[in-house]
């Protein structure tokens, strides 16, 4: 139920713009606390436009494969490959840049300890997969959900309303998705009220 | 892999976009087992081979492997 629900909510189309536009906001939270507002208008102006792209561009058929509506063996495929690259990548680069720094007689940091993480997230998976040969559904849900979810309680959130209306209870969805929209709008102006009253007596 | 599946769709009189449909994945997926850029799933596999009343091995050549 939960993994077919989770699965329904990556495969819309709607899906990959929504987390676009959610990340946009919450860059925007984030650099209005920094005090950079203008930075984050930027972020999110460029996530916006990013959303829509990917939201108007399913004429493409490798668009809609990646995208999610598509997705099929072949595009979950090129996906795992596309992210493992890029990993690689990201890796190399940090091995780079840890190694320019350290010569230059600077501090190794922030590139050893993402490093560590790098390696030690690596063996872990290994282990894992010569385990389990896959991810339990309730892993990838604490994984996928619990993580992004708790950076942006979005999924949690949708996955819930969209639970709450394939069992018919309309009315109960509508109020969980005011409760969740209001709740966390005034959290947000909370939080950016408290740091600002946190500013002002420092 | 070489296979059949480009043969056998034509001998059917179907597209690629309605032997995707059927196999529910995407036309792309269809052309790329047809030009042997992508070996299918074990399960797509039997799924196609199914469809056209074949066997796995008559569908797939891994000789050439």
């Amino acid at each position: 139920m939960t993994k077919d629900c989770s699965r329904g909510i990556t495969r819309s189309k709607w899906f990959l713009p929504a987390f676009s536009l959610v990340l946009g906001l919450v860059m925007l939270a984030v650099s209005w606390l920094g005090g950079s507002p203008g930075q984050g208008v930027i972020s999110l102006a460029v996530l916006a436009a990013f959303g829509l792209i990917i939201l108007l561009a399913g004429r493409s058929e490798t668009v809609r494969g990646l995208r999610g509506d598509g997705r099929d063996e072949r595009f979950a495929q090129i996906d795992l490959q596309a992210t493992a690259l890029s990993g690689l990548a990201v890796i190399v680069a940090l091995i780079v840049a840890w190694l320019v720094a350290t010569a230059r007689g600077q501090s190794g940091s922030p590139y050893d300890w993402l490093l560590a993480i790098g390696g030690l997230a690596y063996l872990l998976a290994v282990a894992w997969f010569a385990t389990y040969s896959a991810v339990a559904p309730e892993w990838r849900l604490l994984v996928i959900t619990g993580f992004c979810g708790g950076l942006t309680t979005f999924s949690t959130f949708s996955a819930e309303v969209v639970t709450l209306m394939q069992q018919g209870r309309a009315l109960l969805a509508l109020g969980a998705a005011a409760a969740h929209l209001m709740g966390s709008v005034l959290m947000t102006f909370a939080g950016i009220g408290t740091v600002v009253l946190c500013k002002a007596h420092s | 892999m070489k296979n059949m599946v480009r043969a056998l769709r034509i001998g059917q009189n179907l597209a690629q976009g309605q032997l995707a449909e059927a196999m529910g994945v995407s036309r792309q997926t269809i052309n790329s087992i047809e030009n042997e850029r992508y070996t299918p799933s074990l399960p797509l596999a039997l799924a196609l081979a199914r469809f056209f009343g074949v066997t796995v091995e008559e569908m797939f050549d891994d000789q050439g492997l």
